[in-house]
């Protein structure tokens, strides 16, 4: 397909999802490979303005074209030694926070080799990383508070950000375990987790 | 060195190593791929060449008419996964569409298939039929889609019937059926020149007057009549669905006239054919090109409504001709033969007819 700017399932997207995720994805690029895996919090752009308007007006955040947008607001580093997978289902969001999103380097397989791939965690970490047609993907997720979802994927083989492929649904695992960071419906285990606010439920 | 640099260090090396969990979750999307063409003026597998007419002179031709196809990701429980699906997205020729779009929720390979080979069947009748039409024979008729409950037709036609003639006159089109019934006098019988399975039959219908119409109470179709000449197209059990329409009709004409349509050329395209001759959209047009120009093709058919999609695909030297109705494209072709720099009905048409209607 040439014309890739028309993306994935484009009648579900949430459009401001979708813009913070692709900025975010772009944001990424430009910083290249190997990077460690990065988690956003993403505010809606006019409560930020409220909240912080001298840093929003430096931002150019307060420009009307920016109504009804989301701001991604980077997180401290994640804990290197940690999978981000492991780490999401420890996060639970303050109630000012909209949406999250999550940037992480992995490798895929061709369809074919699951059948091949051992049980064991490590010994299937390993098999990936030897197999000859493994590729690296680096997959941008989103989600809100409204239950919307959208992630952009990039493969190091064909870096180009015509390339980049995106749409509401290509990382079910990932999307899950951000959707659950904001679902009150699904609170985490922890006591702390369950809180009054005035979280719209979905 | 500190204890937090040393992990980060340690685990720098994982950042890449790592296996998507879940990487072969199958995903809601379907790829299609450049399928196989097939030259219909060619032969089958036992030899015998795969349009067959009974009935009627058949000539040799030269050149070739290539039906084509798309290879498309079957029906539950395989989907794609993340890889296959970036994989086609990032490659020129292969595209991704979301699972619903092209299943429904339940459907099967059975279903599928049973589908396909009916729209394959039908296909087949409607392409014969416009051949036919196109060679002057008189096999165009109106077919009775359904009859009005306590209407004056209830009881005398049935919803497949076909009228080859009222009051005497031949209805070739429905709006001869229906200028026909509607200058009749209320009250008075009309017959009826009908086709029933293998019968014929004179049928009399008396009309009435009801909201300023005189009606017999029936919604017609355009169909044809059985027809005069057995024509068979042989096409593997494999390839199925509609979209071959408007190629089968092309090597049927080709079949039945003497001389080459394509000359000593390749020809191929794609196109669902309806009973009035003109030429609907299929799916994966850029697959189908890309399978075509593969295959050596020197001119594609694209239906007019591929002609945003066909926008994108890269035809190389291959001519992409806009072919509205059978005979728009039976003449594009011959043309074409006659002149290969012709100026030739094309989707950049469109657009301009477009942009002029805007201005």
């Amino acid at each position: 397909m040439t014309g890739t700017e028309d993306l994935l399932g484009s009648a579900d997207v949430d459009p401001a999802l979708a813009a913070a995720v692709l900025e975010i994805e772009q944001h990424i690029a430009t910083g290249g490979w190997d990077q460690p895996a990065r988690l956003y919090a993403l505010v809606d752009t006019a409560e930020m303005v409220q909240r912080e308007p001298a840093l929003a007006a430096m931002m150019g955040l307060d420009s009307p074209s920016e109504q009804g947008s989301l701001t991604a607001v980077e997180q401290d580093q994640l804990d290197p030694t940690q999978l981000l997978e492991q780490v999401l289902e420890q996060i639970e969001w303050p109630a000012e926070v909209a949406g999250c999103a999550a940037v992480v380097e992995r490798l895929v397989l061709p369809p074919g080799s699951d059948a091949e791939v051992p049980e064991d965690p490590a010994a299937a970490q390993e098999f990936a990383r030897d197999h000859p047609d493994r590729q690296e993907v680096r997959i941008v997720a989103g989600a809100t508070r409204h239950g919307a979802t959208y992630c952009a994927l990039r493969l190091r083989a064909h870096d180009e950000d015509t390339s980049v492929v995106g749409g509401v649904d290509l990382v079910p695992g990932l999307l899950t375990l951000l959707a659950a960071t904001l679902d009150p419906a699904d609170p985490p285990e922890s006591p702390a987790a369950v809180r009054d606010t005035d979280r719209p439920t979905t | 060195m500190n204890q937090r640099l040393i992990a980060a260090m340690v685990a720098a090396p994982l950042v890449l190593g790592l296996l998507l969990s879940a990487a072969f979750v199958p995903l809601p999307y379907v790829v299609y791929r450049p399928g196989l063409t097939v030259d219909v003026l060619g032969a089958q597998e036992d030899g015998r060449e795969i349009v067959q007419v009974d009935g009627a002179e058949s000539y040799p031709h030269e050149g070739q008419l290539r039906m084509t196809t798309v290879t498309v990701t079957p029906p539950k429980p395989a989907k794609v996964n993340l890889l296959e699906l970036m994989t086609a997205w990032v490659d020129g020729q292969d595209a991704v569409v979301p699972y619903d779009n092209v299943y429904r929720p339940d459907e099967t390979q059975e279903e599928n298939d049973q589908e396909g080979a009916a729209q394959m069947s039908g296909s087949q009748n409607a392409a014969v039929g416009v051949a036919l039409t196109e060679l002057g024979y008189d096999v165009r008729a109106v077919g009775v889609a359904d009859v009005e409950p306590d209407g004056p037709a209830d009881g005398v036609l049935r919803a497949g019937d076909v009228v080859t003639a009222v009051g005497g006159e031949p209805t070739a089109q429905p709006e001869q059926l229906i200028e026909a019934v509607g200058a009749a006098t209320p009250g008075e019988p009309l017959e009826l020149s009908v086709q029933r399975g293998s019968g014929d039959r004179e049928l009399s219908i008396t009309p009435e007057r009801t909201d300023g119409q005189t009606r017999i109470g029936i919604s017609v179709a355009p169909t044809f009549t059985r027809f005069p000449v057995d024509v068979q197209v042989g096409i593997p059990p494999q390839i199925s669905g509609p979209s071959a329409g408007l190629i089968f009709s092309l090597a049927i004409y080709d079949t039945m006239t003497p001389g080459s349509l394509v000359g000593d050329h390749t020809v191929a395209g794609t196109g669902e054919i309806f009973d009035d001759g003109s030429v609907g959209p299929i799916g994966g047009i850029d697959q189908k090109i890309a399978g075509a120009r593969r295959d050596g093709a020197d001119l594609f058919l694209v239906p007019a409504d591929n002609c945003a999609d066909a926008a994108d695909a890269d035809p190389g030297d291959m001519r992409l001709v806009l072919a509205t109705t059978m005979h728009e494209a039976r003449l594009a072709i011959e043309e074409w033969v006659e002149d290969p720099d012709a100026d030739l009905p094309s989707c950049e048409d469109l657009e301009s007819a477009t942009a002029g209607a805007a201005a």
